[in-house]
């Protein structure tokens, strides 16, 4: 590979950073990435699922990235909700599954540029174990640099460490707020 | 791992996120070997003539050949073949000895002789080809090119690309039943499958499945087409003579790859979230047993070996 091959790929990689968002949809690298966490809280479910189970607009209320939140349809299957995060980014999620029976909900990023990750899909399950509850939340996505030789913050490693940070900081605020209410 | 022999037929299993594939013992569900394969393996399918095993790696970007012992304990990764860029989907051909293998970055599908594994050609196709469905009989290869939306249409003697057919929104899976002129594509964003009448070279219908349809799997005895649907984790059971889902039934979490048991009492879905691979009866769809699977596991294509 000659060395002028690889300036212009550095260079194309260095346009998808300035330009922000990365495709959220479409092509997508070979390998996808889980990440699954789950924490115990020391509240009654239906507490945590008046936290968690608000898609619409109650996330600001536990999670310290999100700033703010709004949706389109409320928590009917389909809507979209826009979430400014921390550090004027966003994202737009669509609401693929709702039951408040089995306090479950899944969800999809449509677009935004506040992760390096693309065909993301998450599912957060809220189950009562008596006067506590168990909660888990699971993503599936690719990174967000789609071909090979990614640049290191849209690779896979990035694109997990961010998930996973995003889940690990949400679920220890979502205990904390349960807890003192 | 219990004391017994195991016996076909094995399911193998490709683990994306430990490098392996895990081969499950259908009877009992254990797993009865492991074998290191490339990084990241996706692909996988079967070959009788010769007994081998093809897998696919599209991070290492080869072809890991697993040659069939007497038993799977016996088995052993004889080679590895440079496969273009990203090898994602692998198809082999009794008939002509080769198995064939899609280059997701290239947009070509490559062709190799499944026993001295020379490759003898290749062909451009569409952008972003996944799936492979090939009809020995009528000489035909089909590959789903999920960024064009459409199915190339392959001359397998020549290695020409005759035509395209449009199908629905990133198609990814497919399969073939040839007798009836049918060929079925998943198409992911669609969460629709499109049946093509290949006789007359265009698309029939959609039918509505769940979402991110992924893999397809023809049960021809029962007339019946199975549907992994990754996000909606469950299987569309679709009739084939009615073009219509009869059923849709729970399966793990991100169910992909589909196998049939060679005695057709049931059919395996592989469940990439929950590392599991689920046992489900042919007719109803209803889970029978659940198997440990491997981390990440895949197993896209034919991955059941009867022998």
């Amino acid at each position: 590979m000659n060395r002028g091959f690889v300036a212009v790929r550095r260079l194309l990689g260095a346009m998808v950073l300035v330009a922000g968002a990365v495709p959220l949809a479409g092509a997508h690298g070979p390998t996808r990435q889980k990440v699954v966490e789950s924490i115990d809280i020391n509240a009654p479910a239906d507490k945590v699922w008046a936290l968690v189970g608000d898609f619409a607009s109650g996330w600001p209320k536990w999670h310290p990235a999100i700033e703010a939140s709004s949706a389109d349809n409320g928590n009917e299957i389909g809507s979209q909700r826009r979430l400014t995060i921390k550090g004027g980014k966003f994202l737009v999620e669509r609401l693929e599954e709702y039951d408040a029976a089995t306090m479950t909900l899944k969800y999809v990023i449509r677009s935004g540029d506040a992760l390096p990750v693309t065909n993301y899909s998450s599912k957060v399950t809220v189950q009562s174990a008596g006067s506590t509850t168990h909660v888990e939340w699971r993503g599936a996505f690719y990174r967000g640099y789609p071909n090979n030789d990614p640049p290191p913050d849209q690779n896979d490693d990035a694109a997990l460490a961010a998930v996973t940070g995003v889940y690990k900081t949400g679920l220890e605020h979502l205990k904390a707020v349960a807890e003192a209410q | 791992m219990g004391g017994a022999a195991a016996a076909a037929p094995f399911a193998y299993i490709t683990d994306q996120g430990s490098d392996d594939v895990a081969v499950i013992d259908l009877a009992s569900g254990v797993r009865v070997a492991t074998l290191a394969v490339g990084h990241a393996p996706v692909g996988v399918a079967v070959m009788t003539h010769p007994h081998r095993v093809f897998v696919t790696s599209p991070e290492s970007h080869d072809v890991q050949v697993i040659e069939r012992g007497a038993t799977p304990q016996q088995d052993r990764v004889v080679a590895r073949v440079a496969a273009g860029a990203s090898p994602v989907g692998v198809a082999v051909d009794e008939s002509s000895g080769r198995f064939y293998v899609s280059d997701m970055s290239s947009n070509r599908l490559l062709a190799f002789d499944a026993a001295s594994l020379a490759a003898v050609g290749d062909v451009g196709v569409g952008h972003g080809p996944g799936g492979i469905a090939v009809d020995a009989a009528a000489g035909r290869i089909y590959v789903a090119d999920r960024d064009d939306n459409a199915v190339a249409v392959i001359d397998a003697r020549a290695l020409v690309r005759l035509a395209d057919l449009a199908v629905g929104e990133h198609p990814f899976g497919l399969a073939l039943d040839a007798p009836h002129a049918r060929l079925y594509s998943a198409n992911v964003y669609a969460d629709t499958v499109s049946v093509v009448d290949l006789a007359q070279g265009r698309r029939l219908a959609d039918i509505a499945v769940g979402r991110a349809p992924y893999c397809l799997l023809l049960n021809a005895g029962l007339h019946r087409l199975y549907v992994s649907n990754q996000h909606a984790d469950s299987i569309s059971i679709i009739d084939t003579d009615a073009g219509r889902v009869a059923a849709t039934v729970p399966a793990g979490g991100y169910p992909e790859g589909l196998g049939l048991h060679p005695d057709g009492h049931a059919f395996y879905v592989v469940n990439w979230m929950d590392d599991t691979v689920g046992e489900h009866d042919a007719a109803s769809g209803r889970l029978l047993r659940t198997f440990a699977g491997g981390k990440n596991n895949r197993g896209l294509g034919q991955f059941i070996d009867a022998n």
